[in-house]
């Protein structure tokens, strides 16, 4: 049916065949909604005072005003929406400037080639090597004392855990900036970008200000959900929470789960109000977030009718193009400490390197194995499964999500409420359906969480995708099965392989609802790293941050070779796709 | 007061040798059912991960458990035991009352007692018929029978023994201060290098009963439930003690660590001077690993330190009760109890009560390396007993109430 010319000519028959299959499209999108619906339902019920499993058979007030009365709310409340709003200013801003700066220039190919890997980098990993690096007797410490410091013992004072959260601002920029630069350089991929610069150099515009005034608002208005969906997260994070935060009070999102983890059972029903507050902080900052859009886009407007031709900025924001890739770099360098440590033995403060270096940890690796297993098979069949089903989806019916705004709005739901906010919720459901803690479950939950950066990636190849390939291949009588594995297999095997590898490193940072769905049943190299590294072992979490992002490069390494190598001559076919190899 | 506590363990043992005595005989048949029930079965066992060796040491009973019944054990690490009651819970709330998803559980105190209240425990006592348990002695040690003055009911099966022990650098301190006035001064001295792990984390929160303990003179109200009339009156010098400290703790007192390990860590690192561990092996092993310096070693208070029993305890709902039974059964033997003991594996001291043991097997636990920051029994001196369970909510949320608003 997809714009074949005797469309609208179509046999009845044909046409209820595609109503069946649009209704089906729009059933398993619906299916994945379902999980968060449900969710949210057993979180509401709760927070509305009812759980009969510990006697509460009235509905009441009570669990809405034992969590105002938690003390230290306001602080933590005030704390997520300063880390999710600064951290995804930060990171857009940064994006915006590096692709700025550096695009039609080699460093951005470089860059492009590095952000792959590095996006694959989960939450935690980073965070973990956060603590290692800048912690008062972390690595940087260790570096300049006694030498510069003349410090013997760390200070008393220090970033991890630092009050203001900036530590964890700086974590969230570190992991989201790339993510964000990746997403506006695919939205790049398909704007005609040298004419639309060369307009604004012929009208007296710099570099700079013909990227600000010109460029990106288009990026920007194509990325914006995407760019929600971090602010979200970033204000309800718990893995990089339980690092980096502080603890008194710690952000809402670990308030909210300290409670669903109290000892004290009855403490469950303040934290699943504190999970709906969450929503309505989230809510809060979008808010907010809507504003400064406003104001940033009437800021601009206001210079573009001044006629500001900015030539005197060019400078400066070279120099914070360099600032915006510090993020980037204290990353890498955290894993860098990750290794040491991973190898390290008798390493005290303030000695540069460890004293002797021992395979200890790694002998361990055994009780690694069941964990990196499961994290391996856990994603590849999450992703595999969500890549199948979205391509199905656009081959079958490509414009029918694309044309329902509530479909989309559905597809990224899971990404647009706070995952503290319905796993809770969620858990109650899957246990009452006997499924919790199987890897049924699980492939589930993280193919809801996979298949919004699935379609993100598979959405707009298949928009761009030039029809005329598949009008010769109809004309040539080939069937939709053929058409399928001769034409449009080999053209979409790059956004494929892309999306698959998206989909694969989602799988592996989820933490939350590893941990809440998995049960502690099925437990991942993630999970385990983030428990590790919580309780200070640093040797083992050391270990367990390498064997974290070997996964995905691996994942990485097969997934280019294999396209490079099978699919490399179609290449030039086709344009759009997170990967390209240009 | 002394007196009722000595009547309350004259009941219970005498509760458990009507037990014993009924029961001895039936034990070894039964036991051997239970065996053959439990072959083939998987034991999904929640005990808190936060530590390696301990890691280890469960993954050495799971090899031997596999070898000789059949039985397959999965560690799940717990960061926090409160998770896995709070998932025994949300699976009662759906109404699965079998095929649960935990089959055993590390656990004591105020989980325990959580659990008895929520009746989330099997219902049927089940520790005083395993083979195993003759070589116990609640006479000896009657924290066995009751958890934090909570009656265990034959509910949970003791696994391992805990003291508070601090430690300490020597080659940074020359004597570490040993009672909490003696603390109080060198926090006033040595600002910033002083803290605990955060209520309510565990091991917090047993430092704050030890303070309590110790500043209350034997308070004879601690063992008994607490209330609203003697709760803030009973516990008024902890908070003047925490009030006149905190200014000086690590950080202002403003975060705190979030473990023991985590603690231990920042010993290392020199970023402190003094932790706890509820285990008195515990630092001589992490000099082992080169996680602390060599000079590191423990102290307890002149006046005692507290101490309490750890446990095993199975859910309502347990998928395979029968293998988990057998692994309690195993974990109490006196080869795993032995192993466990051995401060190169785990260091945790054994519950087993040596004169019921063989003399081979008692002079093993003899035998058995002292790690070389490790205090002897002699050094380790007399233990406090735990508080009643029902002081540990209110403790935790007067603690949070006080210090955790962030001001």
């Amino acid at each position: 049916m997809r714009g074949t010319p005797v469309e609208n000519n179509s046999p009845p028959v044909q046409k209820q065949q595609n109503i069946a299959i649009t209704s089906l499209t729009a059933i398993t999108a619906l299916l994945f909604v379902l999980p968060v619906i449900l969710g949210l339902i057993g979180i509401i019920v709760p927070a509305s005072g009812y759980f009969p499993a510990l006697g509460k058979n009235n509905f009441s007030i009570d669990a809405a005003r034992d969590f105002l009365a938690i003390p230290g709310l306001g602080l933590a409340c005030w704390l997520s929406l300063k880390t999710g709003l600064l951290a995804t200013g930060i990171s857009l801003a940064g994006s915006f400037i590096i692709l700025a700066s550096f695009s039609g220039s080699k460093t951005i190919i470089w860059l492009r080639r590095l952000l792959g890997p590095l996006i694959a980098i989960p939450h935690s990993t980073i965070a973990v090597g956060l603590v290692f690096l800048l912690a008062p007797s972390g690595w940087l410490m260790r570096l300049i004392s006694p030498t510069l410091t003349g410090l013997e013992r760390p200070p008393t004072w220090g970033l991890v855990p630092d009050p203001y959260g900036i530590t964890l601002i700086l974590g969230l920029v570190a992991k989201e900036l790339p993510f964000l630069l990746l997403l506006a350089l695919s939205a790049l991929a398909n704007k005609p970008l040298s004419r639309q610069l060369a307009i604004g150099a012929g009208l007296g515009y710099g570099h700079f200000t013909s990227w600000v005034f010109i460029v990106l608002p288009l990026i920007y208005r194509q990325i914006r959900l995407l760019v929600i969906a971090v602010l979200i997260f970033s204000l309800s994070v718990v893995d990089m929470s339980l690092l980096l935060a502080p603890s008194l009070p710690p952000p809402l999102a670990i308030l909210v789960l300290n409670g669903f983890h109290d000892s004290n059972l009855a403490a469950r029903l303040p934290a699943s109000f504190g999970a709906i507050w969450q929503i309505g902080l989230a809510l809060v900052a979008l808010l907010f977030w809507c504003i400064s859009e406003k104001v940033v886009s009437k800021a601009v407007r206001f210079c573009r009718w001044r006629g500001w031709r900015g030539h005197s900025a060019e400078l400066w924001l070279r120099c914070l193009s360099l600032f915006a890739l510090l993020p980037m770099l204290i990353g890498v360098m955290g894993l860098v400490a990750a290794l040491i440590w991973s190898l390290a033995k008798n390493w005290f403060f303030p000695e540069t390197f460890p004293a002797s270096v021992n395979l200890l940890h790694w002998q361990d690796m055994a009780s690694y194995l069941m964990p990196v297993l499961n994290s391996g098979l856990l994603a590849t069949s999450a992703a595999f499964l969500s890549v199948m089903l979205v391509f199905l989806w656009l081959y079958n019916e490509q414009g029918l999500i694309q044309r329902n705004t509530l479909l989309q709005i559905a597809i990224f739901l899971p990404l647009l409420v706070p995952q503290i906010s319905f796993l809770f919720g969620l858990q109650i459901g899957l246990s009452w359906a006997g499924i919790d803690g199987s890897w049924l479950a699980l492939i589930y939950v993280h193919m809801i969480f996979i298949i919004p950066y699935v379609w993100l990636v598979l959405a707009p190849a298949f928009m761009h995708m030039d029809k005329r390939h598949e009008h010769v291949a109809n004309s040539l009588g080939l069937g939709p099965v053929k058409r399928l594995f001769r034409v449009y297999l080999p053209l979409l095997a790059m956004p494929i392989g892309a999306s698959l590898f998206i989909g694969f490193a989602v799988s592996i940072s989820l933490y939350l609802p590893t941990v809440f769905v998995g049960g502690g049943r099925i437990t991942t190299i993630t999970v385990e790293a983030v428990s590790l590294a919580a309780n200070g072992s640093r040797g083992p979490a050391g270990v367990a941050a390498i064997l974290q992002i070997l996964i995905p490069l691996v994942c990485y390494m097969v997934v280019w070779l294999f396209l490079k190598y099978r699919f490399g001559k179609f290449s030039g076919m086709q344009g759009g796709g997170l990967y390209e190899t240009t | 007061m002394q007196k009722s506590r000595f009547y309350y363990a004259a009941i219970r043992i005498f509760f458990g040798m009507c037990l014993l005595f009924t029961k001895t005989i039936v034990n070894a048949d039964e036991f051997t059912s239970l065996q053959k029930e439990a072959k083939g079965q998987t034991v999904y066992f929640n005990a808190w991960g936060g530590d390696a060796k301990i890691n280890s040491y469960i993954g050495w009973a799971g090899k031997i458990l596999s070898k000789r019944h059949d039985i397959n054990i999965v560690h799940v690490k717990l960061t926090d035991t409160a998770s896995a009651v709070s998932r025994i819970l949300a699976e009662k709330v759906a109404g699965r009352s079998d095929n649960g998803s935990i089959d055993l559980l590390w656990v004591n105190g105020e989980n325990f007692s959580a659990m008895k209240q929520a009746r989330l425990l099997q219902e049927q006592p089940w520790v005083n018929s395993l083979p195993n348990w003759r070589y116990t002695d609640s006479e000896s040690l009657p924290a066995i029978l009751s958890d934090f003055a909570e009656p265990t009911d034959g509910k949970e099966s003791p696994w391992g023994r805990a003291q508070l022990v601090f430690s300490y650098d020597s080659a940074r301190l020359d004597s570490p201060p040993k009672s909490v006035a003696a603390l109080a001064e060198f926090i006033t001295k040595n600002p910033g290098r002083f803290t605990f792990p955060q209520p309510p984390d565990f091991i917090g929160m047993s430092f704050l009963k030890q303070i309590l303990l110790e500043l209350s003179n034997d308070n004879q109200a601690l063992y008994q439930p607490a209330n609203d009339y003697n709760f803030s009156k009973v516990t008024a010098p902890l908070w003047r003690w925490l009030d006149s400290a905190k200014p000086n703790l690590w950080r202002s007192g403003n975060t705190y660590p979030k473990n023991y390990p985590v603690l231990r860590q920042l010993l290392g690192d020199g970023e402190i001077d003094i932790a706890i561990a509820f285990n008195p092996a515990d630092a001589s092993a992490a000099i082992a690993r080169g996680e602390l310096p060599s000079s590191v070693r423990t102290y307890v208070h002149d006046g005692g330190t507290l101490a309490n029993v750890h446990f095993l305890a199975i859910p309502f709902n347990a998928a395979a009760p029968a293998a988990a039974k057998v692994v309690a059964n195993f974990m109490l033997s006196p080869e795993a109890q032995l192993k466990k003991a051995d401060p190169t594996v785990w260091g945790d001291p054994t519950v087993l009560s040596m004169p019921k043991l063989s003399k081979a097997q008692s002079k093993a636990f003899e035998e058995l390396p002292r790690g070389i920051a490790t205090l002897s029994d002699a050094e380790l001196g007399q233990t406090l007993a735990e508080p009643h369970p029902s002081w540990v909510p209110r403790l935790e949320a007067a603690w949070i109430a006080r210090y955790a608003s962030g001001k």
